[in-house]
């Protein structure tokens, strides 16, 4: 008995340990190559370890391109689109969780079918609309959806409405509480971790977004991260030193936000799939 | 907390919103927004074109955005710009965009500028002639140029030596003959080698049929000179004996670079791994940066009936919608003044539209000999444009590609893109 | 009015003023648009000048239009090959984190780390792995003697390279997984052991029928998520050497903002809507055949 399970415990750890060093090698590589010179990322043959180590490629990447610029950007459009999203989502998440009335169940169902909508049917029309108004080449259209609600996050939160007994909501009430503070004093807190959930979510989508700052922004002055590495490929020559660490840069926030909430991540994907 | 977090977000979405909507308070003095594109080699130059032009203007203001990507990428935003009403004063790309954008009324003619300025701009005849066929639609002059280039093939000088060859080859059996020489493709070495197979653009069809058809003494287009419309034949005698030389020497001498390797065309050709190529003076200033020890010279087309290469340049354009047109006329002609591109020439490597800047320094790199000599060759011409160049060539372009990449016969190839250039054109002008 | 109607209809202005936000959105940003661009796919319009009614025309073209066919097929190409190595991958994951072995913690945010950095940033990274001559790819092939492929630039290794690289793209399904397996109930493993069976059957007796909910969902989503792949493309390939990766939103994109011809572009984007409608659709109804639901004591 004990032989097997010891057993079964190394075949786990072999795997585990295998399959770490697959998923983990190309990071490796990322970092590595963030120190090399040019001649040594395009030496042959290959030698993984940097000779020295060009620290100079970092500070160098911010000068090549405004990259700095390209972080506040996207900074101020993660932030507003969280912000657009909290509010939005939790008012219609409160809202679609009340008692009955007439019309609740018609519109949270339009709203959920929107969600099978693939984004390039509504994309050319926005983009036309966008156009007419004068709004390309500004933040506007990565910004306004979000504060319009996201079928998929109002659905998330009214998951976790839904567990809060009407009882507290009518108590508060007869305490004399306006609805809007019923759902501020009562609701809200009680979704703590919906909403830190939605907040990841919406951080991981906006910051990693590479379509819409793509058709919407034109100057480099106002690009993303995301838009600013790709303008490290020059036509025929890629400086791979300043995109491996400038890459590296880029995804530095998303690894550490994930480290330090993977569990509302961990909880959100599991409420959100099996509900679902 | 949520109340804390709520308002330090709010005062983020104040100062984002101030931020990007400041208005423009300086009324004295007058902007002008320039696109351009511009690598990290090149941009510096440009950078201190503009500063100069500033410091000699100034009430004028001039607003620098340096568009990455590549050129489709420019040629993308640029029309979303002007459908927007967001578009530069100044915009800098291909000369063949001038048909298009001429012909939807989007850039302003300068002819009476042109003709007006003339004696200021006029370095050499050749050039006012060059500038009607290239920079001109419906015989009006739409831009001016910056640089300009053509293709001579480039050498690795080292990797002749080492096999004893003298001389460069001087025609297209030679040709043949010193590439095979010099490649071992089981070593991962090449005798010729081309950067532009995959890409779906005009500048495929130059590479791989059109210039060397030229060289065996025909073309694939010819443009009616009264109504301006073009006619494709690629099934010419001179056509198929040019696709086939550029296609057997990659699948049957095995003496150029597959097109798969095309991402790794600069390295190689650092590494000493390719030696010729076509090359033109945008490459030499990047090989001088990039690889300072490669040791590589220039000659001429190999000759087969003639050695056809042809001109082009990138051309600076004005806005219609421009507020400034007198202003952005003269930083345009700033920018292609003599001065002005000596002060350019050591960042952007194109060769000078003035002759008496061939005498600087940064020409004498022995690279530019062999395009000196080039230049001054009869069959060294500007290359005509239509309207819908772009979509005809990019069709083309896919379906040579068959070839290239060894999925379809020479024949097979030339047939289909015959086909889909008479459907384009018949898309564009109607039956 | 009596004061209980009075106060339901307080209500429910109440409850509308919190959902209107979110009714605005749905209306302007998705089916207005959406009706918007059935009408643009009736015309063609590139947006500097008015658009030109012109019917069906752009159905015929795009009937007949060599390029479409090739995105359907490369679109197909990738969600078929791609969805199932990932559903396996992160099967085998979930199994392994979900055994009680220390440090677990460290192993799931390894095996997350490829799909929560997804996007540009790993593209571009994967594109300098498959760089042909100096890449960590084909360096690691030749150590073995192996003469590695161009990759990303030989039209028959340009799909199969997006591929490798979204095999390890494991997380969502991954935790979907997991969630489900916690969600078996252990004392039918015991059952298994009792009645004689190894880990194996407990596995595919117990374990599989307990995941099919969660197997059918992630398929929903994988499908929907990949047949819409377009960053991956556009910055490792542009599309690929001879249209190899030329995906259906890649198609879309060149169409409506390379060429500008926002109407073909449309009814490029509705073929995609009813296509992804009509295999959603069908995957719910055949979904009956072999999922298992515990709660609804085996087929809901």
């Amino acid at each position: 008995m004990k032989i097997r399970i010891s057993f079964s415990i190394v075949l786990t750890y072999t795997f585990l340990i295998l399959g770490a060093i697959i998923f983990i090698t190309p990071f490796i590589f990322l970092i590595t190559s963030s120190f090399k010179t040019p001649a040594q990322i395009m030496s042959v043959p290959f030698r993984l370890w940097p000779d020295p180590w060009r620290w100079q490629n970092y500070v160098e990447a911010f000068r090549v391109q405004p990259f700095g610029r390209y972080y506040l950007n996207s900074t101020i459009i993660t932030s507003l689109n969280i912000l657009g999203v909290l509010i939005s989502c939790t008012l219609a998440g409160w809202g679609f969780s009340r008692k009955y009335f007439w019309g609740r169940d018609f519109f949270f169902l339009l709203i959920l079918s929107c969600m099978m909508i693939p984004g390039q049917v509504t994309m050319i029309p926005l983009y036309i609309m966008y156009s007419k108004l004068g709004w390309i080449n500004t933040y506007f259209p990565l910004i306004l959806p979000s504060f319009f609600g996201s079928p998929f996050y109002i659905f998330l939160i009214r998951q976790f409405f839904l567990t809060i007994p009407d009882e507290l909501a009518d108590a508060a009430v007869i305490d004399g509480c306006s609805p809007f503070k019923v759902f501020w004093y009562v609701g809200l807190p009680l979704v703590k971790p919906a909403l830190v959930s939605v907040t990841i979510f919406t951080f991981l989508a906006v910051w990693n977004d590479f379509f819409s700052p793509l058709i919407y922004l034109n100057s480099p002055q106002k690009y993303t991260v995301m838009l600013g590495l790709t303008a490290y490929q020059a036509e025929g020559f890629t400086h791979w030193e300043y995109l491996m660490a400038a890459s590296a840069i880029a995804m530095l926030p998303v690894f550490v936000i994930f480290l330090s909430l993977q569990r509302y991540f961990v909880q959100g994907m599991a409420m959100s799939g099996l509900k679902g | 907390m949520l109340v804390k977090k709520s308002l330090l977000l709010a005062l983020v979405l104040v100062l984002g919103v101030g931020m990007y909507f400041t208005p423009n308070v300086l009324s004295a003095t007058k902007t002008l927004t320039v696109w351009l594109q511009a690598d990290a080699v090149r941009l510096p130059g440009y950078e201190l074109v503009i500063k100069r032009f500033e410091e000699a203007h100034p009430d004028i203001k001039i607003e620098l955005t340096n568009v990455p990507g590549g050129w489709s990428d420019l040629y993308r935003k640029l029309l979303a710009a002007f459908a927007a009403g967001t578009a530069p004063d100044v915009l800098y790309g291909k000369g063949y965009w001038i048909t298009e954008f001429a012909d939807k009324g989007l850039i302003l003619d300068l002819h009476k500028y042109f003709i007006r300025d003339q004696k200021e701009l006029n370095a050499s005849s050749f050039f006012f002639n060059h500038l009607m066929i290239g920079s001109s639609y419906k015989g009006h002059i739409y831009g001016l140029p910056r640089g300009e280039y053509w293709y001579t093939p480039g050498y690795n000088v080292d990797l002749f030596k080492q096999a004893g060859i003298v001389r460069p080859p001087n025609t297209w059996e030679e040709f043949r003959t010193v590439a095979n020489k010099l490649s071992n493709p089981d070593k991962k070495q090449w005798g010729f080698a081309l950067s532009t197979y995959s890409r779906v653009d005009p500048v495929c069809v130059e590479a791989v049929l059109d210039t060397w058809t030229r060289q065996a003494g025909g073309q694939i287009m010819s443009i009616d000179k009264k109504t301006g419309k073009p006619t494709y034949n690629l099934l010419s005698k001179e056509a198929k004996e040019a696709f086939k030389f550029v296609v057997d020497n990659i699948y049957v001498y095995k003496n150029t670079m597959p097109p798969e390797l095309e991402g790794s065309w600069e390295t190689l050709i650092y590494n000493g791994q390719i030696a010729m190529w076509w090359l033109h003076g945008g490459h030499i200033s990047r090989f001088r940066k990039g690889a300072p020890n490669l040791n590589f010279s220039s000659f001429i087309m190999p000759k087969k009936v003639n050695r056809a290469t042809y001109i082009a340049d990138n051309k600076f354009m004005i806005n219609t919608k421009t507020k400034y047109p007198e202003e952005a006329w003269s930083l345009i002609k700033w920018f292609t003044s003599k001065d002005m591109e000596a002060l350019v020439a050591p960042y952007e490597g194109h060769l000078s539209v003035w002759k008496e800047n061939w005498k600087l320094p940064v020409f004498q790199h022995p690279a530019y000999q062999g395009m000196i000599r080039q230049f001054s060759l009869p069959e060294t011409i500007p290359f005509q444009t239509h309207p819908g160049w772009e979509s005809v060539r990019g069709a083309i372009a896919r379906e040579l590609q068959k070839a290239i990449f060894g999925k379809a016969t020479v024949e097979e190839a030339l047939q289909s893109a015959q086909k889909v250039a008479e459907e384009e054109l018949q898309k564009i002008y109607g039956k | 009015m009596s004061n209980i109607r009075r106060r339901y209809l307080r209500e429910t202005l109440t409850n509308y003023a919190f959902i209107a936000p979110a009714i605005a959105g749905v209306l302007i940003f998705h089916l207005i648009p959406m009706v918007t661009s059935l009408f643009l796919s009736l015309t063609r319009y590139d947006v500097v000048s008015s658009p030109k009614f012109i019917g069906l025309n752009n159905y015929k073209t795009m009937v007949a239009d060599p390029l479409w066919r090739k995105s359907i097929f490369n679109t197909c190409y990738y969600v078929g090959v791609t969805l199932p190595i990932r559903l396996i991958i992160a099967l085998i994951a979930a199994v392994l984190l979900d055994q009680k072995v220390r440090g677990i913690t460290i192993f799931r945010v390894i095996f997350y780390l490829p799909s929560i950095t997804a996007g540009v940033a790993i593209s571009l990274l994967w594109k300098l792995i498959f760089q042909p001559t100096y890449g960590l790819a084909n360096s690691l092939l030749a150590h073995f003697g192996i003469q590695g492929p161009a990759w990303l630039g030989d039209p028959k290794w340009a799909m199969p390279s997006i591929i490798i690289m979204m095999s390890l793209n494991i997380g969502q399904f991954m935790l979907i997984f997991l969630a489900g397996l916690q969600s078996v109930p252990t004392y039918l493993y015991e059952a298994v052991q009792l009645d004689g069976g190894n880990r194996w059957h407990q596995f595919k007796y117990v374990t599989i029928p307990f995941l099919t909910p969660v197997i059918f969902l992630n398929i929903v989503i994988g499908i929907i998520e990949m047949v819409q792949m377009f960053t991956q493309a556009y910055v490792m390939t542009g599309g690929g050497p001879m249209d190899a990766t030329l995906v259906y939103v890649m198609y879309i994109y060149q169409r409506a903002f390379q060429w500008l011809e926002m109407g073909y572009a449309s009814s490029l984007a509705w073929f995609l809507f009813i296509v992804l409608l009509v295999l959603t659709i069908m995957q719910f109804k055949l979904s009956g055949r072999w999922v298992y639901y515990e709660s609804a004591g085996g087929r809901r």
